[in-house]
């Protein structure tokens, strides 16, 4: 495996001299400074290893100059598929709804599965340079598909990146003690600076450093947990059963249903097993759709290095996927433990009165007879890990840790959102049908000024959705969607376009707008608007599940328009050829397509 | 082969976990672990995981056998794909690289 030396050079004194720098400060000035110079030092260290990896090149800026090894390319891909919602929100979200939560677990794991089956080698052998390029290059070189594909990107990537500042944004009001407001910009400074230092080469390498953060923060305070209510048998993973059983027990002692009983609650506006099934496969077929993850298929130096880094990838996103369960059985747990108890007793519990005042558990007496009842108590789904350090009473450094690993979290899916909206503009519609004869140093110079650019309008954006929780509200919802929209526009192309030959520039074209046409409507009508969610088979369903009948609609309306009008041309059967092409050595497969392929579009 | 893999992929995916509500739940291993649960919440993942890895495993030694079988075929081979085996290497009397 190639390795990155001035990276490790920088990586390993780095992430020591910082956990020395944060004891010393604590020795010398106490926990609550430490703990701001925990947030403010790890974005440092982020820049510094991105200023060691920067690239000066389009090949570097773009693609990572196709060097990194799998194993890298699968942490990278790990981390900038873990957003604040993974990190923050996913184990909250199980904890409120259950069994119904987990569609988020293997919904946004086993994509991966398929991603390598039927998309990562193949889009890595069309040695195309970005998503719309692939599209348009499918398309026969016909330029409409580029800019609609550019335009799904945008609409899939924006509000996904504004989300991630916000989660940003929150954890250094947090931590910093200033506003969350204030906080989205001190986000944008350490994103912008890296992003803009050498693209996807920088933001490789510092994506591997942020994985190594936010997994040892998410996995290691679970684990301290568990040794403090004695789950490992023989790993935590296996041993928290007696633990679900225990909540159980005091739910039925309340008169609630127990946690793990499945289709009880609602899961995007609908509850029911066809829904819980549709919403696990949507958010799959979203997975393999989503342009900040299929672009990390061409920085691999191979196809097969790209199959093998999604299995890495995968690997990687477990270790958090199969812990978030974990949290919110601890967590439930936690708050179980505080009913049948005076009010004003669970009032003066250290943990619960720190959280009280910011809204993230809510006590009503209802009834008034002084006592908590399950229903009097109300949490947000993010105090499950924030809170887990303090819940448990953990050292007081986990807790700004795992703050960090938040961070880190929102960070490097940010740095990949920004990148390949940059890219759209920059290689896509610039360089595409502006000005094709720019230079590589000219463009590069606008990709850096365009990261900065994108960086403080995402910034404002995020500004302004903690400033109106309405707006707020709809930038939550929509990220959710943006894997519908994922799903319902590039999955269809992408994997029709590399198994069935006859799918031509009309077919893509007219997929994409009606798969989009089908899920916006409904997501708007449903999601936004309140209507009652249709049924299929007698059984609602949500937006999400909706999803899969707008990439059923993509394909359908794809495969007639294609049979309708006249197939693409011998250029492109040459190049689907040449992706399916089994790869016979480790080189780019046919050695003179793939120069002609690396040549700039 | 893909097609094969896609199709333990469902199994995983939706299959195992359409019985849920019924035959399932009742279930339970790993001390008192709920079989449903634990199907979505953990098994599934390593399941996913490993059948990536296995899958990259098989088609790298059908690759490897092609491979094998183009040297062999070597002045069948039509030119361009000959130059791609050159460039790497590769040849009826070369090493793979």
């Amino acid at each position: 495996m190639r390795v990155h030396p001035e990276v490790y050079r920088v990586l390993i004194p780095s992430i020591l001299g910082y956990v020395v720098l944060i004891f010393i400060l604590a020795a010398l000035f106490g926990p609550r400074v430490a703990a701001g110079w925990m947030v403010v030092g790890s974005i440092l260290m982020y820049i510094a290893i991105a200023y060691v990896a920067r690239g000066t090149t389009a090949h570097a800026m773009y693609l990572a100059e196709r060097r990194i090894p799998p194993v890298i390319n699968g942490a990278a891909t790990a981390a900038d598929w873990m957003s604040a919602a993974s990190f923050l929100s996913m184990a909250g979200a199980i904890a409120l709804l259950g069994y119904d939560g987990l569609p988020y677990i293997i919904g946004w794991t086993l994509g991966y599965t398929i991603h390598a089956f039927f998309i990562a080698p193949y889009v890595r052998k069309s040695n195309t340079w970005t998503v719309p390029d692939l599209v348009e290059t499918r398309a026969g070189g016909y330029g409409p598909a580029r800019v609609i594909a550019v335009i799904m990107l945008f609409i899939t990537s924006l509000t996904y990146l504004t989300a991630q500042l916000v989660g940003a944004g929150v954890v250094f009001s947090r931590f910093l003690g200033i506003p969350a407001q204030v906080g989205v910009f001190g986000a944008l400074f350490g994103m912008g600076i890296y992003a803009a230092s050498g693209g996807w080469k920088s933001i490789t390498w510092t994506q591997f450093a942020q994985y190594i953060v936010l997994i040892v923060a998410y996995v290691g305070a679970a684990f301290l947990v568990a040794t403090l209510v004695g789950i490992w048998k023989p790993l935590p993973w296996f041993g928290y059963g007696e633990l679900i059983q225990a909540l159980q027990s005091r739910e039925s002692q309340q008169g609630l249903a127990p946690w793990t009983t499945p289709f009880a609650k609602p899961l995007g506006g609908a509850a029911g097993q066809l829904n819980w099934i549709l919403s696990a496969l949507l958010l799959m077929l979203g997975t393999i759709g989503l342009p900040h993850i299929l672009i990390r298929s061409y920085t691999t130096p191979t196809a097969s290095a790209a199959r093998l880094s999604v299995g890495w990838a995968l690997f990687f996103i477990g270790l958090l996927y199969c812990t978030a369960p974990m949290y919110a059985a601890m967590a439930r747990y936690a708050f179980s433990g505080l009913w049948g108890r005076p009010i004003a007793e669970v009032q003066a519990v250290p943990w619960v009165a720190k959280f009280l005042p910011t809204g993230l558990i809510r006590i009503n007496d209802a009834n008034g007879d002084g006592i908590l009842q399950a229903a009097e108590l109300v949490f947000h789904g993010d105090i499950v890990v924030i809170g887990m350090p303090d819940m448990w009473n953990l050292a007081w450094w986990i807790a700004p840790f795992v703050a960090v690993g938040g961070l880190a979290a929102a960070l490097s899916t940010a740095d990949g959102l920004l990148m390949v909206m940059v890219t759209g503009i920059t290689r896509d519609i610039y360089h595409r049908f502006i000005n094709p004869n720019v230079s590589e140093e000219t463009e590069v110079r606008m990709t850096r000024v365009l990261v900065m650019v994108l960086s403080v309008a995402a910034s404002f954006l995020a500004f302004l959705a903690i400033q109106d929780p309405r707006f707020a509200l709809y930038v939550a919802l929509l990220v959710g969607w943006a894997f519908v929209f994922a799903a319902a526009s590039f999955t269809p192309a992408v994997v029709l376009g590399t198994f069935w030959k006859r799918l031509n520039r009309y077919g893509i074209v007219w997929g994409m707008v009606a798969g989009m046409a089908t899920a916006l409507p409904y997501v708007l009508a449903v999601g936004v608007f309140q209507a009652p969610p249709l049924s299929l088979f007698g059984q609602p369903v949500g937006t999400i599940g909706w999803g899969c009948i707008a990439f059923a609609v993509n394909l359908v309306v794809s495969v007639v328009v294609s049979l309708l009008t006249q197939p693409e041309g011998e250029a492109v059967m040459r190049f689907v050829d040449r992706m399916r092409l089994p790869e016979l050595v480790r080189v780019p497969a046919v050695a003179g397509a793939s120069q002609e392929a690396e040549e700039p579009r | 082969m893909t097609a094969v893999f896609f199709v333990l992929w469902t199994v995983i995916a939706v299959w195992w976990h359409i019985p849920a509500p019924h035959a399932w739940r009742g279930v339970l291993l790993f001390g008192n672990m709920p079989l449903h649960w634990y199907l979505a919440a953990f098994i599934s993942i390593w399941a996913g995981v490993l059948m990536i890895f296995v899958y990259h495993w098989v088609m790298s030694r059908v690759e490897g056998e092609l491979l094998a079988r183009a040297l062999q075929d070597w002045d069948q081979l039509p030119e361009d794909v000959k130059l791609s085996l050159r460039l790497a290497g590769a040849t009826p009397s070369g090493a793979q690289h």
